[in-house]
């Protein structure tokens, strides 16, 4: 039993999170699909920053240690590759509850993002011209 | 004393963590209840992670001066459920801080 064989079962479940946050992203009251995968690849790439760092030296610490015959062997520095998936799994679970999770829109009262003015829009029954003007938001950030 | 400086280490580091989602409002300052869950349930998710790593004989506790010793199970120091706390709390607040920024580009 190796450490990527255990770890493939948490990923795919982390993986998992993130398809059906993506698939909410855009709804009314949501960040853009956009918007999503930019927070999804910007907090995966700083938390695997952060893990190449501290899992050196926590490592170097002699916090813990790993049995060799588990481990794929292929190391950055004196971290197991391998010990890359904890960070990522929960970069694509907590993201995806973060952007696109339950209680997103109600969040979004407290913006004055496009996406609050849509949602506000909606409820007064003015959907057309909410969304006319959250496509105008749109076009101008890009 | 000595025992203590993972702790020490992780209780620092959550400290800053707090004052910055405290100055920018990213986690917990933004929505308690919300990441009280998602801190609960990523450490569960993690712990069962670990459950697995340490049954199948991967994961070793490291002989190290820098821990308290106490220990919640076979291979499992207390340490290692603070720490698996701290990286979800880590996350929450580097996304909170990058969909903050998203919001910002936005208005």
């Amino acid at each position: 039993m190796t450490y990527w064989l255990i770890n493939l079962p948490f990923l795919l479940v982390a993986a998992g999170f993130t398809g059906w946050g993506a698939l909410r992203a855009g709804r009314p009251g949501l960040p853009s699909r956009k918007r999503f995968w930019a927070v999804w690849g910007g907090t995966t790439a700083v938390l695997l920053a952060l893990t190449a760092v501290f899992d050196n030296i926590m490592i170097a610490s002699g916090l813990f240690t790993y049995s060799e015959g588990n481990i794929s062997g292929i190391r950055l520095g004196l971290m197991p590759v391998e010990d890359f998936t904890y960070s990522l799994a929960a970069a694509w679970i907590l993201v995806p509850l973060t952007v696109a999770g339950p209680g997103r829109a109600g969040a979004a009262g407290a913006e004055a993002g496009p996406a609050s003015c849509e949602e506000a829009g909606r409820r007064l029954g003015i959907s057309e011209a909410g969304t006319a003007a959250t496509e105008r938001t749109e076009r101008g950030r890009t | 004393m000595i025992g203590f400086a993972y702790l020490a280490a992780l209780a620092v580091s959550a400290g800053g963590m707090v004052v910055l989602d405290w100055r920018y409002r990213l986690a917990f300052f933004r929505r308690p209840g919300f990441s009280a869950l998602a801190v609960l349930g990523m450490l569960v998710f993690f712990l069962a992670w670990d459950v697995v790593g340490i049954s199948t004989g991967i994961f070793l506790r490291g002989e190290t001066e820098f821990m308290t010793g106490v220990m919640l199970g076979p291979e499992l120091p207390l340490e290692e459920p603070v720490f698996l706390a701290f990286l979800a709390y880590l996350t929450l607040d580097v996304a909170g801080l990058l969909n903050r920024l998203g919001r910002r580009d936005a208005a």
